[in-house]
């Protein structure tokens, strides 16, 4: 029976003596009672169908008792829900946020721009300076006398992704790095808070599967034989 | 309540990036989703951080909605994709998990925290865990009904259906109601029945051991 009500949607029609339509009106009326609705019309019919089908007070008694118990649930959901406020911060980056699509929009075009003013300037660069055609030899262009306690965010990164990349640490860096937020300043400039996603490996003696005991508590177990491949969290 | 107390100008004014209106439609709103949220979610996923996700998104995409009269149904959207997205990372989860022994993810809760029924009844829960077997289609109406004062007008509103439909919908989802837990209580009255007899064979099984050990 379960098995059948989940076969379909719109389609499902309850298989009664007295046909869908019938089935229908009595559930109607049913539901209507429940939720406290039914007119006098409603109620004469209620009583028709109740001279004939006893079954119907039961009926309705399981339904006002069921709606009662997902009203308690409800009102539990809608406790929790009434505990959630709007971000606060971001509130005002709604107020903003047309402005910033416009921004994002054309910045896109300015940020490929940029970059292509950059590589030209390298390139040409490069064909003069002897240190530079070094440096774009290597897969990440770092200064070859900069060291790490003097170098920028940027170039300490680089030489990391660098030295990873070497020692078979560092896989890659994932291209599109995942946009946290962004956050109009007082200034009219837009403060962007973005994940950069490094991919590492490492070599494991053995490893372990995340299960839980007849407590439900979470505990380690080891995977002896080694699976083909398993993504991890 | 039969009519939303936040009307097409105050949406309007959240779209435009007034903030007083935003929260004041989000107040009004964020019942509703949180029983969307139920209707998809999975059940070990926590209701409160799925909330947080789409007031998240109300926040960042509210500038996208084009016209009021589609920014309920937007918002139920928005609420079905965030459940149905934290589904899929549960599946992923699940399918292949590898930690490093003593690390804790710190997102992860118990799955006891994470259902909001936590505080209801026996029955309030045996009841609400049949309703999440309904049909989709039937699960949100009859979910948003039991929402204080939830009128099928603003059902409809949300479901972008006919009121007669909605009426139709709710009433039939009822009675299925009403069979998966009486098919629900008939299971697992046979589970209980098939534990009595094992045990009852098993300690039968035993005796019969002792006795003729005895002999």
């Amino acid at each position: 029976m379960n098995k059948e009500i989940h076969q379909s949607d719109d389609s499902y029609r309850p298989q009664r003596e007295g046909g869908a339509m019938k089935d229908d009106q009595r559930d109607e009326l049913i539901s209507r009672v429940v939720d406290g609705c039914a007119g006098a019309d409603d109620w004469n019919q209620f009583r028709q169908i109740a001279a004939e089908d006893q079954q119907i007070w039961s009926d309705l008694a399981v339904a006002q008792s069921q709606y009662e118990g997902l009203c308690e649930t409800m009102h539990s959901a809608a406790a929790t829900a009434d505990s959630v406020e709007l971000p606060g911060g971001m509130i005002r980056h709604a107020q903003h946020q047309q402005r910033f699509e416009f921004v994002s929009r054309w910045g896109g075009w300015a940020a490929a721009a940029a970059i292509l003013l950059v590589w030209v300037t390298s390139m040409g660069n490069s064909q003069t300076n002897p240190d530079a055609q070094r440096q774009n030899a290597g897969m990440v262009p770092i200064g070859s006398n900069t060291m790490l306690q003097s170098a920028t965010p940027e170039q300490a990164m680089d030489q990391y992704i660098a030295a990873g990349y070497q020692a078979g640490r560092v896989v890659g860096e994932i291209p599109n790095p995942i946009l946290v937020e962004t956050r109009p300043m007082d200034d009219g400039t837009f403060e962007v808070l973005y994940i950069r996603q490094i991919l590492e490996r490492k070599i494991l003696d053995e490893v372990y599967r995340e299960t839980n005991d007849e407590f439900g508590n979470s505990i380690p177990v080891p995977i002896q034989d080694a699976p083909k491949q398993v993504r991890s969290f | 309540m039969n009519e939303w107390s936040t009307d097409g100008s105050q949406i309007q004014a959240a779209i435009g990036g007034d903030h007083d209106a935003l929260s004041a439609v989000w107040r009004e709103h964020r019942r509703w989703v949180a029983a969307i949220l139920i209707a998809h979610k999975p059940r070990e996923t926590d209701l409160e951080d799925l909330l947080q996700v789409v007031a998240m998104q109300v926040c960042r995409k509210m500038s996208e909605v084009r016209d009021p009269n589609l920014f309920r149904p937007w918002l139920r959207t928005v609420a079905i994709n965030a459940a149905r997205g934290e589904g899929r990372k549960v599946n992923t989860r699940k399918r292949g998990m590898l930690r490093f022994v003593g690390f804790e993810h710190p997102n992860r809760r118990g799955v006891s925290d994470a259902t909001h029924a936590n505080g209801c009844s026996d029955d309030a829960k045996r009841v609400l865990a049949a309703a999440l077997q309904l049909p989709e289609s039937y699960r949100e109406p009859v979910l948003m009904r039991c929402l204080k004062n939830m009128s099928y007008k603003q059902i409809s509103a949300v479901l972008e259906l006919p009121e007669t439909t909605v009426e139709t919908r709710i009433a039939r989802g009822r009675r299925m109601l009403r069979e998966i837990v009486q098919i629900n209580d008939q299971q697992s009255e046979k589970q209980q029945q098939r534990e009595l007899n094992k045990q009852s064979s098993m300690s039968d099984a035993s005796a019969s051991a002792i006795s003729g050990g005895a002999r």
